[in-house]
Formats: structure tokens, C-alpha cells, sequence
């Protein structure tokens, strides 16, 4: 797995791609780790282009959850653009769209997070 | 047949059975028991009472004995004149006093003198002596002294003072002591004699005589004992009113009976003698029977025995009373059943009476009670039926006196409510279509049926666990504080459930709250009594996790509950994700053969994508209309998944189609452009004008005008050639001189000089078989519409009219017309009438597919509303001619959505994209021409629905500004 991150304006745009699965989930949580510790108040927000995800399995919902959490201490500014419908839909069951704020595009993501 | 009978009759029956039984049990035993103890005593009494006669027999007999006996002493026995009788007067009188039963003392002297004084006690007595007022004592006297026997009756009063002397000299001569028995039988025996008793002659009573030898053996003492104070003896010991007592003598006489008076019979007739009254004739039936009895006793045992007269059973005892020195008497007690035992009989008849009124009181008693048991058994009954019927309207409410039927009816009415909540819970899921409110709601149910305090839903994946609702039993959704879970760290209580496969009840520990929480707890939740219920699907794989927290522990019947209504939520989530595989596998079948006509041609790739997207925007404009005439238009779930998959489908019919007939770019085009082969003959034509003109000039013609005439010749075949091309592209009007020259041009000639029957196919060779083959070489026109280029109609591809789906189509004759004059004169665009046809054929093809197709019901719409795309409102489109009323709002959307796509579509091969403005101003004639629905065609400016779809689909340069206003304004001719 591979993070890449490009800047969008005053945004940080992190690509995520693959499965996040019991396999792939604590690289993820390493991976993800420097972005989420530089993510705090007055720091750049992220937004994490989710369009690569093919699959997240409750392991990497997890992860996410505990992202989630440690920005919120932070008080920094996070949220997932472009779900495919598979991860949709796992976020809706789970009801992770509350938990982040969700865009369908990175370009939306970034405007509402600037 | 056994016959049911209802449990109060049961109960009431052996109530009264043993009220029957006891009743009379207690009358007969109390019958019995008192009837021996009144037997017994009967007998005790009868011997009792002949004790008591016995002993009175003696009290009678033994002064009179003793006095009698001392007499034979005294000196009147030597007396031998009335002076010194007269002396011992006293003596006599005292003897007399003492003893009450004592009517007379009396001696009797051997010179035949008597000395007789009589104790006179009542009138009668004196009535039968004449006896003066006063009279107590009479003294009789016969004296044989003197010359006459001298007779004499001396009355005296209680003084002894002499009242009257009367001579009797009659008596003295008709009485002689010595000649009486007790006289005799006395002076032959030893001691004392005793006569049986009988009766006196004098005063006609019953009595017995005593006689004694006097000591100088001179003189025998006599005393008269009178037996009457028997009578009154016996009459006292009376057992019962009716009872008889009386003493006879073997001979059958009454010696002694309470009625004096009937002791004596005297029998009819002047000179007739008194004598004793018998025993049969004593006027007692009973004692009657007796008469033959007594005379044939033999010993002195008392014996006792039963006679029944005139309907009464007599109890009889006979009792021999032995007198020294008299024959024996017999004490006779006879005493009537019906009043020795009244007590007995009155026990029996109270106890019975007694019986009958208890169960007369008992047996309503013992209904109402039964009644009070039976009723609510009965009504338990009926409340059985009803949850058989599955109503569970009314609760169970018994009352009942019985502990058990109490018992019963708590736990039918537990059964009641779990069976209807397990029911509600199970309709309320099968109603509940959406799933993400139906999982809150299981999990709901299960909490107040498990009465916990806390719960979650977690939906299983491959690595873990995900929460899916969760919720504390006041309503608080506890989601924002869960974290999903790994399955390695579930934590010891929901591994455990996982692990085993079935639910698992422990104290939730640390651990179980560090798994399943971020902060190592669920806010406001103390409980931590948990129960975790694996979801398993029929192949035992886990689905998901219902985990519960309580105050106490759990029963094991919540267990049980919890466990079924999680069964309802596994069968949801299988039934769910079963449901949900079926869509997407149909979802791409529907892709698969959007994708597959849009793969037949490149150049309308797309279409299949765009309308359904064009016609979803129109549609969801429509319901977001709220003041328009599509105000009321709403779409349900089933109806959106309807207009989804018509709108995906409404090309499929175009499988059918050839696609060099939908891609027919030139008039000529069949397989290949027929253009070439046209122009080829032109290029013959060309070499052929050159060759004859070579020839000319060979054969000696004049060379310049021959070269001249070539140029000219070629020249025209140039411009024939071009004006054929022309008309080949189909991009303007065939106007009539056009026609004409396409006519004047076919006209010239070609020569071929090659079979054209060979290397074809054999479908080829069948339908140029239909002209006869010419010898080579042949002259062909240069174009020519031939047999061959006809193509025939099968029967399945015509039309019948009034076919089941109202296709109302005009059929070409031909299937194909491929002639070249044909094809080139078509007038407007490429395609000749049986082309046009064969490709509006597609909507019928689509259509008939569709109603093929088993749709579920909520389905069933979708042929209409994708076969409805090429009609137009005023009945002028096709297939069916149908008007806007007959269509469905969908279907027109469907309409407008095809039509706009194929203007502003770019990649036709007929014609370039149209721009925005143009498409909508084409429309709006369509829509002046009722073409299309006017108000939805107004819905899709208005909206700006043809905006945002030309922003998303269409290329920049077609976007251009649209007047929309311009186009509202129109309505429709």
C-alpha cells in the first residue's frame, strides 16, 4: 500500500488506494500515521481520496474510527472524498458518513474544507 | 363413543356420589348400630323385666308364705270354738296388713269348722258381700260343733269393731273345708302347697292359694294372695305403648295382664262360670299366635322369637317364672318392631332426609364451585383457540379458586404475549423494507424483549465486526461511541460467541468494553450483565453479533427469545444480502446488454447510458415539482427501480437490428458501400470510351475530333460519377430532375464479360437464379434495380393485425429492396422505406422482449415505459400509435430524454451533434407539433434539467445559450 499526497490549495490530498483489510490495516494505520499527527488546528485539513479503495474491511473501518478520534483531539480538519460504492456503502451501514465528512469529489472535498 | 361431559359435571357427579355414599353409609350404619344396641337392650330389658316380675311374684308371694307358715304355729290352729278364733282376730288382721297381695287368711279344722277373714279393700268387694259402709274386715265362720253346722259372716270395721253379724247357715251347708283341694293337697304334703293361680270365685279375681299342715297336724292354714297388683306391675314395664306383658300359665290362661278386667271371660249365658280369659282371646293378634306355643314349652329356658302380624314385625320373649311347689308361669313380652325400633327408624329416616337436604343444598353448591374451577379452564380453552387463530386482542385474565389453573393461565398469557411479540417483531421486519432503519428496529425489539439495558448490532465481515445500530435501553444511540472490532480482540464475552457458535452469557469484564469502545465504556450504561448472540446463516457462518448488557443476569427463556428474534434478523441480513446479489447480478445483465448494442455500434456508444440518466433527472425534477402540474407526481422505491431498468433496456430490442441498416451512412451501403463497385463501372465505362476512342483513331478516324469526343465523353462520366456520389451521401432532397438524371444515367450500358454466378453465395446464387442466365458477355445498366436485390419477407416478420400487443405498424412488402436506383432515390437521408422499417422494428423488438421477461410485480411497468419512447401525443408514433392519455408519465419522460440525447448526441454517423439551442428549439416544434408532451417538455426547461445534462454530457461547444422563456411560452396547436 502507498499514500501519495498532492496539494490542492491550502488542502492536503492524500490517494489511498487497494484493500484495507485485516492485511493491509495496521500498514494503513503506519502509513497514515504522519499525516493525521501534522493534522491539527491551523495546520493544513486532509481530505483522503478514497476513489482507490476497493475494498475496507471493519479493521480499516477501525483505523479510520481511530483517526477520526485523534483528529478531533487535535482539533484538526479531516474528510474522505470519492467512495466507490462497495465503501459506501459498508460507510453507510456503519454509519461512518457521520463520523467524517463525506464528498463525492476531491475538488468538493477540498472547497468545503478551505 | 366415549362421551365427553364437561368438568362441572364431573366434579357435581361424584360430589353427589359420595354425598350418596356417605349419607348412606351413615343412615345404614346408624340403623344398624342403633337397632342391635336397641335389640340388645331389648333383651337385656325383657330379662330385666322378667327379673322384676319374678322378683315381684315373690315380694307377693313370700309375707303371705312366711305369715301362713307362722300361722300353722299359732294358737287358732288349736282353737276349736269361734270364741277362741274370735281371740286370735288380731293376729289374723296384723298377717292381713302386712302383706298388700294378702285377700284372706283362713283355717280349715279337721271337724270340718273354718275360720276365714277376708281384707275388704275396695266397693267392689263390698258390692259382692253386701258388706255395710265401713267394711273392712269379713269374718266367715262355719262351726260344726253344735246340733246344725252354724255359718256366719261378721262385718267389722278397720277397730275390728262388728258392723253386722249375719247368719249364713247356707254357707255352712254348702262349704265344707275339707273338701277343697288346697285343704287336701296341704294336710298330704310336707311344707306348703301352692295352687296355680286362678280364679276366685268369690270376687272374680286372680289369685293363688297357700296352705300350710298346721303343726297339731288338726288344721291346715290357707291364705288367698291376689295376684291384681301384677297387673299394674307388668304394665309398668311397658317397653313401648303398644308393647304386650303378660303372665300365663302353661295351659294358655292370663294370669296377669295390665287390663284387670279382661283377665275374666264370662261366657254368654245365665248359669255360665267365669273362668280365666286365654290368651288368644286376650283381643292382642299377637299374643294370639302364641296360644299353641306356650302349651308346648317344654324346660325353663326364656326363649324368644319373631312373629309378624298384619304388616308388624313383633320381637316375642317368653319367660318361664318358677314358684316353689307350683307348676310353672310364663312371662310373655311381646314388643312391636315399628316402636322398639322408632328410634332407629327416625335415625335412619333423619340421617336420609338429612342426606337429601345436603344434597339438595350440596349439589347447587357443588355446580357453583365446579362452575367456579371448570370456568376458567374453560375460558383458557377458549384463549387457546384464539392464539390458534392468532388473535392476541384480548390479554388472559383467569381467576380461578384453583392454584394450578391460576398457574396456567399466567403462563398462557406469557405464552400469549411472547408468541404476539414475536410475531409483531417478525411482521414489523418484514415490513420494513429499508435496512437501515429495519436493523435500529431489531435491535429496539430485542432490547425491551431481553430487557436490557444496552445493545448492539454488529454486521460480521471477514476480519471483524462492524457496528451497525446500538442503543441504551432509554433511547440514547450509542454509536458515536463504538469502534468497530477486530475480530482477534472481540474480547473474552463476543469470542466466545464467535468461537462456539452460540450465545454466550458472562459479566462483561474491561476488556469486553476496550474492544468494543473508544473510551473503555458506553456512557450512561452501568449494566454489565452481557449475553452476546451470534447471527449464523444456514451454513453456520457468522453474520453478525447482537450483544446485550443487563443489570442481572439473563434467563434462560430471554436467551431463548433473544435467540429466535435473532434468528429474524439472520434470515434478514441473509435474505438482505440474497436480495441484494440478485439485483446486482440483474443490474448487470442490464448493463451487459445496454453495453452490448452500444458495442455494436461505435457511434451510438453512449445512448443506452445517457438516456437513463437523462430520464432519472426529468423524473426526479417531476417529483420535486411542487406547484406544476407534476406537483402530485411522486416516485416510490419499486417504481425508481422500474424506470431504472426500462430505461437501461429501452434499446435492447436493437440486438436485433443490422447494425449496417442503423449505421446505413450512404444510400448505397449494405455491407459494405456499394459505392465502389458503382464507381468501378464508371471507371469502365472510362476505359471502355478510351478504347473505342483508340480504336477509332486506329481505324483511321480523325484523331483530334476523336481525342476531343473522349475528353467530352469522360467529362460527363466525371460529372455522372460525382452527381451518383452525391446522391449516394443522402444529404439533400431528391428533387424530381434529380430522380430524372439518376434514371438517364442508369440507362447507359456496360459490358461484363465474366459469369457473375460463380464465387457467390448459395443464398446469392437462389435469389439471381430468379432471371435466367444470359450468354456472355452481357449488357448490364450501368445501375440497375434487379430481382435479385429484393429481399422477401418471412411470415414471422410481418404484422398481424390486432396482435396481443397493439403494434399498429405499416409492414413493407419486401424485407430488404437493395435495388441501386432504388436505394439512390430514396429522398430524404440514406435509408429506403424497408430499412427505415427494419430499424424502427427495434421498439417492437424491445417490447416483445420485454413482456417476455417474468418482472416481479412492482416490475411489470417497465416494457410499457420503455416501449413507449417513439411515440408521439397525437397518436402518430410508433409502435402503437398511442396518444399522450395512453402513456404513462415515465414513458413520455422517456420520450423527451431519447430524443434529446439522439440531437445533441456527437456521435452519430448520419449527422453531427446539434448544439444545445438548436436541439431545444427542434423540440419545441416537436412539442407544437404534439410530438411531445407538452407539459414535461416545460418541466425540463423549466427545471433546467437539459442544462445540467448538456453540462455533463455534452461538448463545450454545444453548450449555447438558451432562451428558455421563448420556449415556455408556446403551447401546444
Amino acid at each position: 500500500m502507498e499514500l501519495v499526497e498532492h496539494i490542492q490549495g491550502t488542502v492536503k490530498v492524500v490517494k489511498v488506494g487497494g484493500r484495507i483489510d485485516q492485511a493491509t490495516a495496521s500498514n494503513f494505520q503506519d502509513l497514515l500515521m504522519p499525516w493525521l499527527n501534522l493534522c491539527k488546528a491551523g495546520e493544513a485539513p486532509l481530505v483522503l481520496d478514497f476513489s482507490g479503495v476497493e475494498y475496507i474491511s471493519s479493521v480499516g473501518l477501525r483505523v479510520l474510527m481511530l483517526a477520526a478520534k485523534q483528529i478531533k483531539t487535535q482539533q484538526g480538519k479531516i474528510a474522505i472524498a470519492t467512495l466507490t460504492p462497495v465503501v459506501a456503502e459498508v460507510f453507510q451501514i456503519s454509519r461512518f458518513n457521520m463520523v467524517f465528512p463525506i464528498h463525492p469529489s476531491v475538488d468538493v472535498a477540498v472547497a468545503a474544507l478551505s | 363413543m366415549k362421551r365427553n361431559l364437561p368438568l362441572h359435571i364431573h366434579i357435581s357427579s361424584l360430589f353427589l356420589l359420595l354425598i350418596l355414599l356417605v349419607g348412606g353409609l351413615l343412615g345404614g350404619l346408624g340403623f344398624k348400630l342403633s337397632r342391635d344396641m336397641l335389640e340388645s337392650t331389648t333383651v337385656d330389658l325383657t330379662q330385666r323385666i322378667s327379673r322384676e316380675t319374678m322378683g315381684e311374684v315373690q315380694r307377693i308371694f313370700m309375707p303371705a308364705e312366711m305369715a301362713v307358715n307362722l300361722l300353722g304355729f299359732s294358737a287358732i290352729t288349736e282353737a276349736t270354738t269361734f270364741r277362741e278364733r274370735w281371740l286370735q282376730l288380731g293376729l289374723l288382721r296384723e298377717t292381713l296388713e302386712n302383706s298388700a297381695a294378702l285377700s284372706s287368711v283362713y283355717v280349715g279344722y279337721d271337724n270340718g269348722d273354718f275360720f276365714f277373714i277376708r281384707s275388704v279393700k275396695d266397693y267392689s268387694d263390698r258390692q259382692v258381700f253386701k258388706a255395710p259402709e265401713g267394711t273392712r274386715y269379713i269374718v266367715q265362720s262355719i262351726e260344726r260343733t253344735g246340733v246344725r253346722p252354724r255359718g256366719r259372716y261378721i262385718f267389722l270395721d278397720a277397730a275390728l269393731s262388728t258392723l253386722r253379724d249375719d247368719d249364713k247357715p247356707e254357707y255352712a251347708a254348702s262349704y265344707d273345708p275339707r273338701t277343697r283341694s288346697w285343704y287336701k293337697d296341704a294336710k298330704e304334703a310336707s311344707g306348703q302347697i301352692k295352687t296355680p293361680p286362678y280364679l276366685f270365685f268369690s270376687n272374680r279375681k286372680v289369685g293363688s292359694t297357700l296352705a300350710n299342715r298346721a303343726k297339731n297336724g288338726h288344721a291346715v292354714v290357707g291364705a288367698d294372695i291376689l295376684l291384681a297388683t301384677l297387673g299394674s306391675n307388668l304394665a309398668r314395664q311397658k317397653v313401648t305403648p303398644h308393647s304386650q306383658v303378660v303372665l300365663v300359665n302353661p295351659l294358655g290362661y292370663v294370669l296377669a295382664h295390665e287390663d284387670v278386667a279382661k283377665l275374666v271371660t264370662v261366657p254368654p249365658g245365665v248359669d255360665a262360670k267365669p273362668s280365666l280369659t286365654r290368651i288368644e282371646d286376650i283381643g292382642s293378634p299377637v299374643l294370639g299366635q302364641l296360644a299353641g306355643l306356650i302349651q308346648g314349652i317344654q324346660g325353663i329356658d326364656a326363649r324368644s322369637l319373631r312373629l309378624k302380624v298384619r304388616d308388624d314385625d313383633w320381637r316375642v320373649s317368653i319367660h318361664p317364672l318358677l314358684l316353689d311347689g307350683a307348676p310353672p308361669m310364663f312371662l310373655v313380652i311381646a314388643i312391636p318392631d315399628s316402636e322398639l325400633l322408632a328410634a332407629a327408624l327416625k335415625l335412619r329416616s333423619t340421617t336420609l332426609i338429612a342426606t337429601i337436604l345436603i344434597i339438595l343444598l350440596a349439589v347447587p353448591v357443588a355446580w357453583f364451585i365446579a362452575r367456579g374451577i371448570s370456568g376458567p379452564l374453560r375460558a383458557l380453552v377458549a384463549d387457546a383457540e384464539a392464539i390458534r387463530r392468532f388473535d392476541f386482542s384480548k390479554p388472559i385474565t383467569v381467576r380461578s379458586l384453583v392454584e394450578e389453573v391460576n398457574a396456567l393461565g399466567v403462563t398462557m398469557d406469557g405464552m400469549k404475549r411472547t408468541i404476539s411479540r414475536f410475531l409483531e417483531i417478525s411482521q414489523a421486519t418484514a415490513a420494513e423494507k429499508n435496512f437501515e432503519r429495519l436493523l435500529p428496529m431489531l435491535l429496539t425489539e430485542t432490547l425491551a424483549a431481553a430487557d436490557a439495558d444496552a445493545g448492539i448490532l454488529y454486521l460480521a465481515d471477514a476480519d471483524g465486526l462492524i457496528p451497525a445500530a446500538a442503543m441504551a435501553k432509554n433511547g440514547d444511540d450509542l454509536m458515536d461511541h463504538l469502534l468497530p472490532v477486530a475480530m482477534r480482540e472481540a474480547g473474552p464475552l463476543m469470542d466466545e460467541a464467535i468461537k462456539g457458535g452460540r450465545p454466550s452469557i458472562a459479566t462483561a469484564c474491561q476488556a469486553d468494553l476496550d474492544a468494543i469502545t473508544f473510551e473503555g465504556e458506553l456512557p450512561g450504561v452501568e449494566a454489565r450483565e452481557g449475553v452476546a448472540v451470534p447471527l449464523l446463516n444456514r451454513q453456520e457462518e457468522l453474520v453478525g453479533i447482537i450483544l446485550l448488557l443487563r443489570a442481572t443476569l439473563i434467563d434462560d427463556a430471554q436467551v431463548s427469545f433473544v435467540k429466535a428474534l435473532s434468528g429474524s434478523a439472520t434470515s434478514t441480513l441473509e435474505t438482505r444480502e440474497l436480495i441484494k446479489a440478485q439485483k446486482e447480478l440483474f443490474e448487470s445483465f442490464i448493463k451487459l446488454i445496454a453495453g452490448a448494442i452500444d458495442a455494436k455500434s461505435p457511434y451510438t456508444g453512449g445512448h443506452c447510458e445517457r438516456v437513463p440518466e437523462l430520464t432519472k433527472m426529468l423524473a426526479r425534477a417531476a417529483c420535486a415539482d411542487t406547484t406544476g402540474p407534476f406537483k402530485d407526481f411522486q416516485l416510490g422505491e419499486d417504481e425508481w427501480e422500474a424506470v431504472h431498468i426500462a430505461a437501461w433496456l429501452h434499446d435492447c430490442g436493437k440486438v436485433t437490428t443490422p447494425e449496417y441498416v442503423v449505421d446505413k451512412a450512404t444510400k448505397l451501403e449494405t455491407i459494405y458501400d456499394r459505392i465502389h463497385e458503382v464507381r468501378m463501372r464508371f471507371e469502365v465505362l472510362k476505359r471502355d470510351a478510351e478504347i473505342a476512342c483508340l480504336k477509332a483513331i486506329a481505324s483511321g478516324a480523325d484523331e483530334i475530333y476523336a481525342r476531343a469526343c473522349l475528353t467530352e465523353e469522360l467529362k460527363q462520366i466525371d460529372d455522372d460519377y460525382a452527381f451518383i456520389a452525391t446522391c449516394n451521401e443522402g444529404g439533400e432532397f431528391m428533387a424530381p430532375a434529380m430522380t430524372d438524371r439518376l434514371t438517364t444515367i442508369a440507362t447507359r450500358t456496360w459490358l461484363r464479360t465474366l459469369n457473375d454466378r460463380i464465387g457467390i453465395s448459395q443464398e446469392e446464387k437462389l435469389r439471381k437464379a430468379v432471371t435466367p442466365e444470359l450468354p456472355l458477355p452481357v449488357t448490364e445498366s450501368l445501375l440497375a434495380d434487379k430481382p435479385e436485390h429484393i429481399f422477401e419477407r418471412r411470415p414471422q416478420d410481418r404484422m398481424p393485425e390486432n396482435n396481443r400487443w397493439g403494434f399498429k405498424m405499416k409492414v413493407p412488402e419486401k424485407l430488404y429492396n437493395k435495388g441501386e436506383l432504388y436505394n439512390l432515390a430514396v429522398g430524404r437521408g440514406t435509408l429506403a422505406e424497408e430499412d427505415r422499417y427494419k430499424i424502427n422494428e427495434h421498439i417492437v423488438q424491445t417490447i416483445i422482449m420485454l413482456s417476455t421477461l417474468p418482472f416481479p410485480k412492482h416490475l411489470r411497468q417497465v416494457s410499457e415505459i420503455a416501449g413507449g419512447h417513439h411515440e408521439k401525443m397525437n397518436g402518430t408514433g410508433y409502435p402503437r400509435c398511442l396518444t399522450r392519455d395512453d402513456m404513462s408519465p415515465v414513458a413520455r419522460m422517456m420520450s423527451i430524454a431519447d430524443i434529446f440525447e439522439a440531437l445533441t448526441a456527437v456521435d452519430r454517423p448520419y449527422k453531427k451533434g446539434k448544439t444545445l439551442s438548436e436541439a431545444i428549439k427542434i423540440m419545441s416544434f416537436m412539442k407544437k407539433d404534439q410530438h411531445l408532451d407538452p407539459e414535461l417538455f416545460d418541466l425540463f426547461l423549466r427545471s433546467g434539467v437539459y442544462r445540467e445534462y448538456a453540462e455533463r454530457f455534452m461538448k463545450p461547444e454545444q453548450l449555447d445559450e438558451v432562451n428558455v422563456d421563448t420556449y415556455l411560452t408556446l403551447s401546444p396547436a
